[in-house]
């Protein structure tokens, strides 16, 4: 071989490895807003057994909440940021009580809460974009320090450790909740039979609001943080992550907190190193792609159970 | 003549589920032509045995042999094959008239291709036609003919049970397996289904059941497996299952069976 | 009068086209629902059938035949392809899967230059017809009718109430549902080619998710105890935002709506009978 095609290589190798850890670190970060987004996606499912496909709106929802907050109300992003999950949650709540309780009641076939939420999905996304319009905004200049830590060729800037240390919090609470409290308990028993948790007294009501109260916030909360991140906030941008949730919530596993979290990060670096070192225009494919293998090889994915059947 | 036919083998049959063995290697063969019956407390396994027999649950191990075949694959191939059941819950098409559902269960025998059903040519009209016959027949044969063309999720109880018994003749089946066919009926019915099933059984047909009512079981079986906790603890004529001290303490209980065998000794 | 007909044709032929196209889509989501599952795979059928069918006009010029009917094999491949792993997957694992060869399909046709990029193919020419259209309408309705009265259509609707019980009574679960997802993906696929063979013009993004539940709304609406159900389902909703012309912008609000209430009040449709069988 050419001793400068040799030498082309090794640039190139020299520069992908220069890139390669901040390639990790964006990735670290977006697997992280994944991993956030589809921990209430995966906890819905998971509990309430339905697919919610106005989960995306949620999304949005939070981010425009935040964008109202911070400009009409003036309020800093710490308190914004609470804000606008909690008016989220509430939506959460009153959704699920006109949409998918009634269907529960009636004990309805799953694909029935998919097809209603799919449903209001366009409703809720054409009545946002028609009272507020389709172009991107932005959050107010300033609202977050652009101050950044650097290491080596890394840089890491306070949104994005922000993002990371959010997401690990509310991981490490959702599983200690689960895992020790008596409201984890009654969302594992509501999970495995949902029937038999309600006759052994389990105020099956209750908890499927505070689970959709939790996914809604956890879903506003996402939203907020990308909004923040990429600093481009629009109606249909629950749209698109959330796409790309039912391919985390599937490859980690219906309704496990871990799996939502590995999968999520697993999605979120392949992302980068596509865009970074194949084509940006791809990188949406990964999501799919390992959708689709996990479909084909292991459709419980990495931490689901499989369902037992019964006649 | 072929009394000692064996037509169906369960062979050291189990199924364990996330650790718990629902099925724990049970093993026993029903004679063409008779009446067996699969008894034992609630949670023994009987049905979860009718849903490895029938292929709606794969086996750990073991396996199912009817008139000298192997049972396998899905719950379709064995009814091809001449296998046949009902359901704990009556499984009904509750949107379909009773005949509908007859004709559904003969789906096994009509051959008709597609070109041939779009074509309405070939075989389409005479096996159509030959399927109606049949499944007004059938209904006949359970005393439904007055409700032939009535919605099935309009019944009553016993009706659809006696129309999910005729579905499932529907599709000449070798092998009949019903799940607690008796249950929720009153006496009257109990002893209509009796004859029905007599009925069955002069016309050639093996039947295997699951139930818990005991003069049901006894006044219609030929033999008795029965099961307690996914095994086998007994086998034999009624009368032998009767007196068998280990089906009476697996019904009643270590200490009443005791206080029984001190009462007759 | 004929210039009067000529004057209607052309204010309204998009609209004649649009109504005899949905009613394809209709029937191709109909074939799924019709054995109980649901594929929300139809938009991307449609967009291979319609690039596929794009491509060899503009390209290689075949004649239109060939090129309809290499619409409907190539979707039909791929359904076979996508269709025989995702058999095992109960109905939400289908709807998901499907979901995703949607979102794949957009993100490749939006990056291939191939197919055009995010700009699409244009200056197909208009072969479509309004009686090829409706001809071919007819011809797959009138098929189903006949599937749907006869033994086949009694296992369909077996499988549509009881999936079990209806494997029990010997249907042929897989090939079946192997069978509605070919059928319907050679459907959507042909529509999808007099579709563009229609506008001269089609991109990426017109075969999207927003699109998959369009066309379950017609279903929806329509009901699928007959074939016919759908078919209605799609002239009324194609037609309704026409004449309730502020209705336009927000004709996806209407669909979703129609879904909404569909699914909670009146699960059957709106359009409730039943196709009477044979027996």
């Amino acid at each position: 071989m050419p001793p400068f095609a040799l030498n082309g290589i090794f640039e190139m190798l020299a520069q992908i490895l220069q890139q390669l850890p901040q390639q990790l670190l964006n990735g670290f970060v977006l697997g992280s807003t994944y991993a956030l987004f589809a921990l209430g996606f995966t906890l819905m499912f998971g509990v309430l057994g339905v697919i919610n496909l106005t989960y995306g709106f949620y999304f949005s929802t939070g981010a425009f909440l935040a964008l109202y907050a911070t400009k009409t109300l003036a309020l800093p992003i710490w308190l914004a940021l609470p804000f606008a999950a909690l008016l989220t949650g509430i939506i959460a709540i009153l959704l699920d009580a006109i949409l998918l309780t009634p269907l529960r009641r009636k004990k309805a076939p799953e694909l029935s809460s998919l097809m209603v939420t799919l449903g209001a999905t366009l409703l809720l996304y054409t009545l946002m974009t028609a009272t507020l319009g389709t172009e991107i905004r932005r959050l107010p200049p300033g609202i977050i320090n652009h101050a950044a830590i650097t290491f080596g060729d890394v840089r890491m800037n306070l949104s994005q450790i922000l993002i990371v240390a959010v997401t690990a919090s509310i991981v490490v609470a959702l599983l200690a909740i689960v895992r020790f409290t008596r409201f984890g308990l009654s969302m594992r028993s509501l999970a495995e039979n949902g029937e038999a948790a309600e006759l052994m007294g389990v105020n099956t009501d209750a908890v499927v609001r505070l689970v959709s109260f939790i996914s809604g916030a956890l879903g506003g909360t996402a939203g907020v943080l990308i909004g923040l991140n990429f600093n481009a906030i629009q109606p249909y941008m629950g749209e698109a992550m959330m796409l790309k949730g039912f391919a985390v919530i599937i490859i980690g596993g219906l309704g496990d907190i871990k799996g939502a979290l590995i999968a999520g990060l697993v999605i979120g670096i392949l992302e980068a190193l596509t865009a970074g070192f194949i084509s940006s225009e791809l990188k949406d494919a990964v999501a799919f792609l390992l959708l689709i293998v996990t479909l084909w090889y292991r459709p419980v994915g990495l931490f689901g159970r499989a369902p037992v059947k019964r006649a | 003549m072929s009394a000692t036919n064996t037509l169906l083998d369960i062979d050291n049959l189990t199924v364990n589920f996330r650790g718990l063995v629902a099925v724990d290697h049970v093993s026993f063969q029903v004679e063409a032509g008779t009446v067996h019956g699969l008894i034992g407390p609630n949670g023994a396994g009987k049905t979860t045995c009718f849903n490895l027999i029938s292929g709606l649950i794969p086996p750990t191990s073991g396996r199912a042999m009817l008139d000298g075949s192997p049972l396998e694959g899905p719950s379709w191939q064995r009814t091809r094959a001449g296998l046949s059941r009902t359901f704990q819950n009556i499984r009904m098409f509750q949107e379909m008239t009773v005949r509908e559902n007859v004709m559904t269960g003969m789906h096994a025998r009509l051959h008709a291709s597609v070109p041939e059903i779009l074509s309405r040519l070939g075989r389409f009209r005479k096996e159509e036609n030959a399927a109606r016959a049949k499944a007004n027949e059938l209904i006949d044969f359970v005393g439904l003919s007055a409700s032939a063309d009535r919605r099935a999720g309009d019944l009553s109880y016993g009706d659809q049970r006696r129309l999910e018994i005729a579905r499932a003749v529907a599709s000449d089946p070798k092998l009949l397996m019903l799940d607690e066919p008796a249950a929720g009926m009153n006496p009257t019915e109990t002893r209509d289904l009796v004859e029905l099933l007599l009925r069955l059984k002069t016309g050639g047909l093996t039947l295997l059941l699951v139930e818990h009512d005991m003069h049901f079981v006894m006044s219609l079986c030929d033999q008795i497996t029965v099961l307690n906790f996914g095994r086998k603890i007994a086998a034999g004529t009624p009368q032998h299952i009767r007196e068998n001290p280990a089906v009476i303490e697996a019904y009643l209980g270590a200490k009443i069976a005791e206080r029984l065998k001190g009462g007759a000794a | 009068m004929s210039a009067f007909l000529d004057n209607f044709m052309f204010s309204y032929q998009a609209v004649i086209f649009a109504v005899g196209v949905n009613g394809l889509l209709a029937l191709s989501m109909y074939a799924v629902l019709a054995v109980g599952q649901l594929s929300l795979g139809q938009a991307a059928f449609m967009g291979i059938g319609a690039y596929v069918s794009a491509l060899l006009t503009l390209h290689l010029d075949w004649p239109f035949a060939a090129v309809l009917l290499a619409a409907m094999i190539v979707p039909a491949v791929v359904a076979l392809i996508i269709g025989g792993p995702t058999l095992r997957l109960t109905g939400v694992y289908l709807a998901l899967a499907t979901i995703a060869i949607v979102e794949i399909l957009r993100i490749f046709l939006n990056a291939s230059s191939f197919t055009g990029g995010a700009l699409g193919l244009s200056g197909i020419p208009n072969k479509t017809t309004v009686l090829l259209i409706y001809g071919l309408l007819a011809v797959v309705l009138l098929g189903f009718i006949l599937i749907a009265r006869s033994r086949l259509g009694r296992a369909m609707e077996a499988m549509r109430e009881d999936e079990v019980a209806a494997g029990v009574m010997g249907v042929n679960l897989p090939m079946m549902k192997l069978g509605a997802l070919v059928v319907s993906a050679m459907i959507a696929g042909l529509a999808g080619a007099l579709n563009a063979h229609a506008n001269s013009f089609i991109g990426p993004n017109d075969y999207s998710f927003e699109h998959a539940v369009t066309i379950i709304s017609f279903a929806l609406l329509g009901g699928i105890g007959s074939p016919i159900g759908p078919v209605l389902g799609a002239v009324i909703l194609t037609l309704l935002p026409e004449f309730l012309t502020s209705l336009q912008d927000y004709k996806l609000v209407v669909n979703g709506f129609i879904i909404v209430v569909a699914v909670l009040y009146m699960p059957r449709g709106i359009l409730t009978w039943r196709i009477g069988r044979v027996g």
